[in-house]
């Protein structure tokens, strides 16, 4: 499975590449820094990928930018914002559009349930 | 830049983190969302931080960080719009004129919710222990009122910077936390370990 990461960060990058790893070993993961190229990607990929992952705070775009230009080519439940910064506004952002919310601490715990479901097809 | 672009990048998201957690507590006592800027990593002199700062008569907080590392962390808004924001924040009907004791400590608590929240991320992750002096709550110009005397002259200070609004106010300030050069070598090696342990765990 492809999982799509897109993160202004690459600390952040490679955490969550080392967490999806972990989970999914034979998962390929699809790293960018540029919302830009990620959306590219997700609307060129996007019957490969199977799993995005987008950060909410990026200067060039923010994380709901990017997920609404990509809402169309996938599933709401294909889709997740990750931030630190868990403050309601933004996580009510989220759930209208119907995809998920995870939070920098703890994310392998919260990303383990939601991808054992999309790999057996229940998500 | 004497750090490494990945350990700039790590020092930002540290960075990014800890004023994101705050914000999360900050916004639960506002009822209103904490609309945070990208961190910037800044080199140059005082007069580079208060880029955006539109006002001459800059209110805030500074709060000076000892331990392993020293610096100093401050929140800066213009007068008015710190008036609008401790209005917003206590709930008064009209922004308040002039600042009194009660606003001044709510402004103190204010910036050390943030304070404590990006430090705790960098002991967290640097494996070091900061403390943090009493916040003082300054009214007057920037820099000469607001950077402690080892850092005003300095042509060479980093400083990592975040631009913060509230939703329902034309209220904006800044979180700036203003690190010493001498501490950077030491910084970059507890950077490059904490990859390392990311990447190995």
């Amino acid at each position: 499975m492809k999982i799509l990461t897109i993160d202004d960060s690459k600390l952040a990058l490679l955490q969550v590449e080392r967490v999806i790893k972990d989970l999914v070993p034979n998962a390929e993961v699809i790293k960018t820094q540029d919302p830009h190229k990620g959306v590219e990607i997700a609307k060129t990929q996007h019957v490969e990928i199977g799993f995005v992952i987008v950060d909410y705070n990026m200067e060039a775009m923010t994380g709901i930018d990017v997920i609404d230009a990509i809402l169309p080519c996938f599933k709401a439940t294909q889709l997740s914002l990750l931030t630190a910064n868990t403050q309601f506004a933004i996580k009510n952002e989220a759930e209208k559009r119907g995809i998920h919310f995870l939070s920098k601490d703890g994310l392998k715990e919260q990303l383990e349930n939601i991808l054992k479901k999309i790999l057996v097809g229940t998500a | 830049m004497i750090l490494t672009e990945i350990q700039a990048d790590i020092i930002k998201e540290l960075f990014n983190r800890g004023v994101g957690k705050a914000a999360v507590i900050l916004s639960e006592m506002l009822s209103s969302q904490i609309i945070l800027s990208v961190p910037q990593l800044v080199q140059g002199t005082s007069h580079d931080i208060s880029d955006g700062l539109t006002e001459t008569e800059i209110m805030g907080i500074k709060q000076k960080f000892d331990g392993v590392y020293h610096g100093e962390a401050m929140l800066l808004y213009g007068h008015r719009s710190c008036l609008e924001f401790i209005g917003s924040l206590l709930g008064y009907q009209e922004i308040p004129g002039e600042f009194g004791y009660f606003e001044r400590e709510t402004l103190s608590e204010f910036g050390n919710i943030i304070l404590s929240s990006c430090l705790c991320e960098f002991e967290n992750a640097l494996g070091c222990k900061l403390s943090t002096s009493t916040p003082l709550v300054v009214s007057g110009q920037f820099p000469k009122d607001f950077l402690f005397a080892e850092n005003f002259s300095s042509q060479d200070l980093l400083s990592l910077n975040m631009n913060f609004s509230l939703s329902n106010t034309s209220f904006t300030g800044k979180i700036s936390l203003v690190l010493n050069p001498n501490d950077l070598k030491d910084m970059a090696l507890r950077l490059d370990a904490y990859l390392e342990r990311i990447l190995a765990a």
